[in-house]
């Protein structure tokens, strides 16, 4: 019949110190407890196996997938000071309308409301991307010419660039948590026309002025 | 033990918020020792990763049920071994691999090293778990049993038999 001191100490019924009397005088006990404490060291001694870099990635998109088809409301991430803030800097940011056509040149629109498809994702983001390439070609020229402007008209132009960009970049942070998210899409291609459209203006105003001239 | 994440209540808070970037935080903290965990319970580490994918895809749903005073790892972790469960459960006809074969990411260092990770697969799922979170990853016995929703000398009977089970089969022959 085998010794059960070493199960019962195991357990918490025996105490250490008369566990340690028994093994010293049980060779069964002590060749088991050896034994396990060679088992444990080696256990210890066991490396984990290397996880690839691109497993965040892998586990951060299938994240990003649940929390779009979850379709969770999305939170404004700035302040509601701050959110009016833009509004006051320029009255043509109008960020709450409705009447966005971006897409209606190229032929498809982004929906009303909701999650944007994949396909339809891209295309935004192509578009996104000329806008900010037709952009920066205008601000080269702007920013020559605004230096050259009536000061006081200089610095509303100024202010009205900057609450756009304020406006762009918020809604960019956002998108990085929700990039399918139509609602956040439409803020911003509202305020990239804005933008685009600031830009032209101000190039036609020193163009304006030297026909006067 | 696994030290606390810095500032876990905000973490929580936040991915209860849906910021993946809290979740990565706990991703970060917690990889290594997951993956381990996750890499002995299914033998494989391709599974591993399916494993810890869907175990942060359960906490994503969940922590809106965390309870604030519980340790996040110990949460985290309870998950990882469902998802280890039911992975082994439905996938049980499948012959699993011996571990030598997974030789992109692991290898143990010598041949007795090698005999141990056999017999680890070979324990029953509760002992194994059991003597892969004690012996390996360091958890006290008390913290498994949070994890495993068992009392702690069910987790000392589980380490018990597992030693026992594995003196009979790395037994010199």
């Amino acid at each position: 019949m085998s010794c059960d001191i070493y199960e019962n100490y195991e357990a918490g019924q025996v105490s250490r110190a008369t566990f340690e009397e028994h093994i010293s005088v049980c060779p069964e006990c002590n060749t088991k407890w050896s034994r396990d404490a060679q088992i444990l060291k080696l256990a210890q001694s066991l490396s984990r196996p290397v996880n690839r870099p691109e497993l965040w990635p892998q586990i951060e998109r299938g994240l990003r997938n649940e929390i779009a088809s979850d379709r969770k409301i999305f939170k404004w991430p700035v302040s509601i000071s701050k959110y009016y803030r833009f509004i006051r800097g320029a009255a043509a940011v109008l960020i709450i309308a409705v009447s966005i056509t971006v897409f209606l040149q190229k032929g498809e629109a982004i929906p009303e409301k909701g999650l944007i498809s994949a396909s339809v994702l891209k295309k935004v983001q192509d578009r996104e991307t000329e806008y900010m390439q037709a952009i920066a070609e205008l601000e080269k020229v702007a920013a020559h010419k605004m230096t050259a402007m009536d000061i006081n008209l200089m610095l509303l132009y100024r202010d009205k660039l900057e609450t756009i960009d304020a406006q762009i970049s918020e809604c960019r942070e956002a998108l990085q948590q929700n990039p399918v998210n139509a609602h956040i899409r439409r803020y911003l291609f509202a305020a990239l026309r804005d933008k685009k459209e600031t830009l032209e203006e101000i190039m036609h105003y020193k163009n304006q002025q030297k026909t006067d001239s | 033990m696994i030290r606390p994440l810095e500032n876990e209540d905000e973490i929580v808070k936040n991915c209860q918020s849906g910021d993946v970037r809290a979740f990565e935080a706990i991703y970060r903290h917690l990889k290594d020792s997951l993956f381990g965990t996750a890499f002995r319970m299914l033998g494989s580490t391709e599974d591993a990763e399916d494993a810890l994918q869907m175990t942060f895809i359960k906490l994503y749903h969940g922590i809106m049920n965390f309870k604030h005073g519980s340790r996040l790892s110990t949460y985290v972790f309870r998950i990882l071994l469902h998802v280890c469960y039911d992975f082994n459960r439905n996938n049980k006809e499948q012959v699993r691999q011996p571990i030598q074969e997974n030789d992109l990411y692991y290898q143990p260092e010598n041949e007795l090293q090698m005999q141990l990770e056999e017999a680890i697969q070979q324990l029953p799922e509760k002992m194994r778990e059991c003597f892969v979170l004690f012996a390996i990853e360091g958890f006290q016995q008390d913290e498994i049993a949070q994890m495993l929703g068992v009392k702690t000398g069910t987790v000392k009977a589980h380490l018990f038999q597992a030693r026992e089970k594995l003196r009979g089969l790395l037994a010199p022959q």
